[in-house]
């Protein structure tokens, strides 16, 4: 079964503030992966993303991330295998108030208990922010979240060959982010890539999301040539 | 700035709320900024907890669609100034898909409050 994408959408607080909460357009399918990618600016502080119906979200490891600079954005990215169905509200919740945002997307056709199946996450500061080599050994949904150091309103692009899901360019009472993946890759290696405006602090975070299995091999018919004595 | 002040009244306590009806038009564009202004005596007050809430109406009932926590007492700036504006913003995507649909803004606070309105803008 291949992976593909339902539906996305995202939000950002105005100001600093406790918590944000969106509830998707549509209902969420049982079974289907929820990819959560955010960013908030006090490196300091962690974050819980929670969901009504109650689903396990897992933060992906080395997130939240912080940029190279003191205080000016941290990345993270959290997922939630075989989701309950329905109307689904996701909380992204800062341990204190913040600035922040954050960005969620639906998958069908991916593993409900192994995720992801590579990932991979950056910081540094430059005009093309890129992950290092994420090494996928399945068919997977690569995500990418990006989140920038403080920069007023510039231009975030997407990386080629990727989807945009969400992006926020104007940081000025929030925080700047980017959302992006691209469906059903095969086994290989890829890196998640932007192209920002100006070079700035960066923290990149990729991860890929691996195919559920399409059940029982298709039947195979071994010929063994015996040798001739 | 925004274009309207959409709620009548402050909520009084925790048991109260005000609510503003809001229909998107048909050609909204968006982004849609739905935000909370605060007096400086609210912005100060630790006791404080107000949630604004964009409720969309689905057949009769009303149902979330995104909302903000705030707490009191911590109302600063990055620069330590203090700022009177929370809220929330709806991307552009998001505001299409609610285009001609009736909306409302609920105003919820945890403790006693005086002086907080909401706001709304949909580009």
């Amino acid at each position: 079964m291949a992976v593909a994408h339902v539906q996305s959408e995202g939000i950002i607080s105005v100001g600093s503030v406790a918590s944000i909460n969106l509830t998707l357009n549509a209902d969420v399918v049982a079974g289907n992966l929820l990819v959560a990618g955010g960013c908030f600016e006090n490196e300091a502080l962690t974050v819980t993303v929670s969901s009504t119906p109650s689903n396990t979200w897992n933060q992906l490891s080395g997130s939240p991330l912080d940029d190279p600079s003191a205080n000016l954005a941290s990345g993270t990215m959290h997922y939630a295998m075989d989701v309950a169905a329905g109307s689904t509200t996701i909380t992204y919740d800062p341990s204190a108030n913040d600035f922040c945002a954050f960005a969620v997307a639906e998958y069908s056709g991916c593993h409900k208990t192994t995720q992801p199946n590579a990932s991979d996450t950056e910081t540094g500061n430059s005009g093309t922010p890129t992950t290092g080599n994420v090494v996928t050994t399945e068919r997977s949904v690569l995500v990418g979240v990006l989140t920038r150091g403080f920069s007023s309103a510039e231009t975030i692009s997407t990386g080629a060959s990727f989807n945009q899901r969400f992006e926020n360019e104007d940081d000025s009472n929030s925080m700047a982010m980017h959302f992006e993946d691209r469906i059903d890759l095969a086994p290989g290696t890829y890196q998640a890539t932007w192209t920002l405006q100006t070079a700035r602090d960066f923290v990149a975070l990729a991860a890929a999301f691996g195919e559920a299995p399409t059940g029982a091999p298709p039947n195979t018919t071994y010929v063994v040539r015996h040798p001739i004595f | 700035m925004p274009r309207t002040s959409v709620l009548p009244r402050t909520p009084r306590d925790s048991d109260d709320y005000v609510s503003a009806p809001i229909t998107v038009a048909a050609d909204a564009a968006g982004p849609g900024f739905f935000e909370v202004d605060f007096d400086a005596a609210d912005a100060v007050d630790p006791l404080t907890e107000v949630t604004l809430e964009l409720q969309r109406l689905v057949g009769t009932v009303w149902t979330h669609k995104a909302s903000v926590r705030m707490n009191g007492g911590v109302f600063l700036d990055r620069g330590g100034v203090q700022q009177t504006i929370r809220g929330f913003q709806l991307t552009p995507a998001s505001i299409r898909t609610l285009r001609g649909q009736d909306i409302r803004l609920v105003l919820r606070v945890r403790r006693r409050q005086t002086s907080v309105g909401a706001q709304y803008e949909i580009l």
